[in-house]
């Protein structure tokens, strides 16, 4: 099978996958318990009557059958409905909210990366030596740490104690015009919080991986012919040991999203994570029912261009 | 150390350095105050006002005919005096002289009459706050419209209200209302759109002018506003998910004021220097509602339906303590389902025949009681009882207290268990759910109006629904002697009579026990103290926020001029140079760039 017949099958897969996993949202947002207008109508002044007119005018009234049917086309026509409480298209709402995602997602990723890799790497260099013991210390210390935690811990160290960053938000309260190093400031709590958080998965899947292959022959081949150890790691044994780590990659863009969820909360970034917490417990189905969509779709194909990747990057890989 | 990387470590130290020093110089600039809005949920603005009248942002843009004093007492706000005729069915209004819109459009009586027409026919959350003056018309979303010549305006200073019937709590609903702009909203169908915040107008102290999803909401001073223009040129609603970084915000100066702090913090923050603290009550009661069905929804017996196990359940809890330890001082004991501080048209409603705290605490009645009721203990405990309770609504301070509760319930062999939901399964279980529950105790709370009304109508009368799914009487308390009262209430105009109608519930109420009223919410608030002219006290009680601040107070509020340092004053910091930080920074980077490559070439060569 050549690889546009392999696209075109995980395409397809991909697709039924996600109408899998839109139809689980739908269902599993409904089965919980408390609905939109638990909150909506949580004002007890709201007579009876003013109930059903709120329900009717945000489409709640309808049965859920017909609710989903709507769903589904709004998915595949794009619209994805308008917002409980924002009054505003859900597509538009949470347009508002990428570039504060990307913001904090995308030199996450890249430092996460980087800074794995460089750890994994020096790791392995000499197994079970005191740097290798403290780098995978450092890494399963971080890890096993709860996100929001881990936020409030930086938070005071180094809003309240030292004084050097913010206590939160994407910009200064009173910034009127865009300044990168204001925005900078306020990156560096939130993304050092899901970089420590999410390094030990990479530094120690590296680390495992580039041991394996600094035993193989050809590696003892380089050594034999005199190249430093720098050449060896980074110019022969890096690029086969990083293999796993594309894999991690696809995965890796769900934990983000998770980790960014809380982390959000805590730093008050308002990106999608945010906006997820804030939708999920007010249950306004339209804009949690289209990040979920999207969420899934990420992931998803994300998984299949990680795969797609790898076929690239290994030439043993086909695909059948 | 090699030379380059001696150069490389420095151009990193320079760079760290100017980033951090950034941070120790309080990115603000002058006349601006920061509100952190912590617990109050933020997102709940679609700045419609017709939708959710998020308290904050009505009360700062748009103003009431009528305002309360910090006693909780009214006074004039747009109206500069008002009439009611002896037959309750004319109110008349007179607004201020000169009064104008942030645009410099004058406010008239036209704007009132176009207020009152929106609301009732576009706003499906408010229309029935005022149906003496409405008809039925399926045209509109609310299926009312004003009715013609309900609201008549003979000049622009003057608005009359014809009322079809007497009500008494028109006045308060009426005249506690925001008045909108008419020149603004006429045409606009808010079923459908949102105000454009770069045009709005307001009548206000501040004017809303720029709203970031989850992040800020601004104002402007308004310089038309009828009290002065305001001192400060900004108030700025900076929004946090969580109150601990708020709270570390308002200790390192990027936010200058905040509300509704967690009890247990306030030592904490009282211990900052250059912060003042302080306690004002505001306006919202919290009590356990008991089920008072026979039986649960599981079809178990409910202990709790009996009279002399809530009263014995009362008995078994010493609030003081209670409220001391989870609270650290910052409540006021509840006895009366009417809260202290509202005063009805300048009269009080409390009961002060109802003893504080409601039911002595003494264990021993208690268990006699439960023996007497039949609930003997048998295997070492009488009967178990669940309560449930919104998770972080009552914070950590509130967990605390049920915790306390259940030890003090286990000495009389009463097994409680908490349930804790979050906010919206919660809501469903105590309110929405159909009755009977499948609870036997629930941790509510209820934000109080200037008409007493409100507590009466929907704690404990089973009119209109109240007790049915969505009822706001979860506990199904069904008195029809209580409602009666509560129906004469709402039609007595006279405000002595009305008032002991109040007071006559109050005390049938503490009788029955459908509710065991634990406390009146204290707020605990902190300002930096370079801001001064914050007056607490119940400053508007139809908008929940500011329920322990005089809101129009703010319009005062100015920034203290430091002419000397102490350790406990802090100064107006001069605003960060980005731009130089920005230049070390490059220049910081370039050099350790040349460097390093300064260096490979050095390598090569040798």
């Amino acid at each position: 099978m050549g690889l546009g017949s392999y696209i075109g099958r995980r395409l397809t897969i991909a697709v039924g996958l996600i109408f899998v996993v839109a139809t689980l949202n739908f269902a599993i947002l409904h089965i919980a318990p408390g609905g939109p207008e638990a909150v909506l109508l949580q004002n007890p002044r709201i007579t009876p009557q003013a109930r059903v007119l709120i329900l009717k005018s945000f489409g709640l009234d309808k049965p859920l059958h017909e609710q989903y049917l709507l769903y589904l086309k709004g998915l595949l026509t794009g619209n994805w409905g308008t917002s409980y409480f924002y009054l505003q298209p859900s597509f538009d709402v949470i347009a508002q909210r990428i570039p504060a995602t990307l913001l904090l997602m995308i030199p996450t990723l890249l430092l996460t990366i980087s800074l794995g890799v460089l750890l994994g790497v020096f790791s392995s260099r000499k197994p079970f030596s005191l740097l290798d013991r403290a780098i995978s210390s450092f890494a399963f210390f971080f890890y096993s740490m709860p996100a929001f935690w881990l936020g409030f811990v930086l938070l005071t160290i180094f809003a309240l104690f030292f004084r050097v960053l913010p206590a939160g938000g994407m910009t200064s309260v009173t910034a009127t015009t865009f300044n990168f190093f204001d925005y900078a400031r306020h990156l560096v709590l939130p993304m050092m919080t899901l970089t420590l958080i999410n390094v030990a998965n990479f530094a120690l899947l590296v680390r495992s991986s580039m041991i394996e292959v600094l035993d193989q022959n050809y590696i003892v081949t380089a050594r034999g012919k005199g190249l430093t150890e720098q050449m060896i790691l980074y110019r022969h044994a890096l690029r086969n040991g990083l293999l796993p780590t594309v894999t991690m990659i696809g995965l890796f863009v769900g934990f983000i999203l998770q980790g960014a969820m809380l982390t959000e909360t805590v730093f008050s970034w308002p990106g999608l994570g945010l906006l997820t917490f804030d939708s999920i417990f007010r249950r306004d189905y339209p804009i949690v029912l289209s990040l979920l969509f999207i969420f899934s779709t990420m992931i998803i194909l994300s998984n299949l261009i990680t795969d797609i990747i790898y076929g690239f990057l290994d030439p043993r890989i086909t695909y059948d | 150390m090699k030379g380059k990387k001696k150069i490389v470590l420095a151009c990193c130290f320079l760079a760290l350095t100017a980033l951090g020093m950034s941070g120790l110089t309080a990115a603000q600039q002058p006349n601006v105050l920061v509100v952190a809005l912590a617990t109050v949920q933020p997102e709940m603005t679609d700045l419609n006002p017709t939708k959710m009248l998020t308290s904050y942002y009505t009360a700062l843009a748009y103003l009431n005919l009528i305002g309360w004093d910090k006693d909780g007492k009214v006074e004039p706000a747009l109206a500069q005096s008002w009439n009611i005729s002896p037959d309750g069915l004319t109110y008349t209004f007179t607004l201020r002289d000169g009064l104008k819109w942030s645009d410099g459009q004058p406010i008239t009586s036209e704007d009132v009459a176009f207020t009152f027409k929106v609301f009732t026919e576009q706003s499906e959350f408010w229309y029935y706050q005022w149906t003496p003056i409405q008809v039925a018309d399926s045209k509109t979303i609310t299926g009312f419209a004003l009715r013609d010549g309900a609201i008549t305006t003979p000049d622009p200073k003057t608005v009359i209200f014809h009322l079809t019937a007497p009500s008494a709590t028109f006045f308060i609903y009426a005249a506690g209302w925001c008045i909108l702009p008419k020149h603004y909203y006429e045409g606009m169908d808010l079923t459908k759109q949102n105000p454009d915040l770069s045009t709005i107008v307001a009548s206000g102290p501040f004017v809303p002018r720029q709203y970031i999803p989850g992040d800020r909401l601004v104002y402007d001073a308004n310089p038309n506003y009828y009290g002065g223009k305001p001192a400060l040129d900004q108030i700025i609603f900076k929004f946090y998910r969580d109150s601990t970084a708020a709270e570390v915000a308002l200790q390192t100066g990027e936010v200058n004021y905040m509300q509704d702090i967690p009890p247990q913090d306030a030592t904490t923050l009282r211990n900052v220097p250059g912060l003042q603290v302080a306690n004002e009550q505001n306006q919202i009661n919290i009590f356990i509602v008991f089920n008072l069905y026979p039986k649960l929804a599981d079809g178990s017996a409910n202990p709790v339906s009996n009279l002399n196990v809530r009263k014995a359940i009362a008995m078994s809890l010493d609030l003081s303590n209670i409220l001391n330890a989870s609270l650290g001082g910052n409540y006021k004991q509840a006895n009366q389902i009417q809260v202290p501080n509202m005063y009805y048209l300048g009269k009080s409603v409390t009961n002060s025949s109802i003893p504080l705290p409601e039911y002595p605490y003494d264990t021993a009645a208690a268990a006699k009681l439960l023996d007497d009721a039949g609930y003997p203990v048998k295997d070492g405990k009488r009967f178990s009882l669940t309560l449930v309770m919104r998770l972080g609504r009552w914070g950590t301070a509130g967990y605390k207290m049920m915790q306390l509760v259940q030890s003090m319930l286990k000495v009389v062999k009463i097994d409680l268990q908490l349930i804790l939901m979050e906010t919206t399964s919660a809501m469903q279980s105590i309110y929405r759910a159909a009755p009977p529950k499948d609870w036997n105790m629930a941790l509510a709370s209820i934000s109080s109006s200037p008409d007493p009304d409100v507590n009466a109508y929907f704690m404990v009368s089973s009119l209109a629904g109240n007790i049915g799914p969505g009822g706001f009487n979860a506990g199904g308390y069904d008195n029809a002697f209580v409602n009666q009262l509560v129906i004469l209430g709402q039609n007595t105009t006279d405000v002595d009579k009305r008032v002991a109608v109040y007071q006559r519930i109050s005390g049938i109420v503490h009788q029955d026990l459908p509710v065991l009223e634990l406390y009146y919410q204290t707020e605990v608030i902190a300002w930096n103290k370079k801001y001064q002219g914050f007056i607490l006290g119940l400053g508007n009680p139809m908008h929940d926020y500011w329920g322990a601040l005089k809101y129009q107070s703010l319009s005062q509020v100015s920034i203290v001029q430091e002419t000397t340092t102490t350790s406990e004053t802090t100064t107006t910091a001069a605003p960060t140079d980005y731009t130089t930080i920005s230049v070390v920074v490059v220049l910081a980077v370039v050099v350790a760039v040349l460097a390093y490559f300064m260096g490979r070439r050095t390598k090569k060569a040798t």
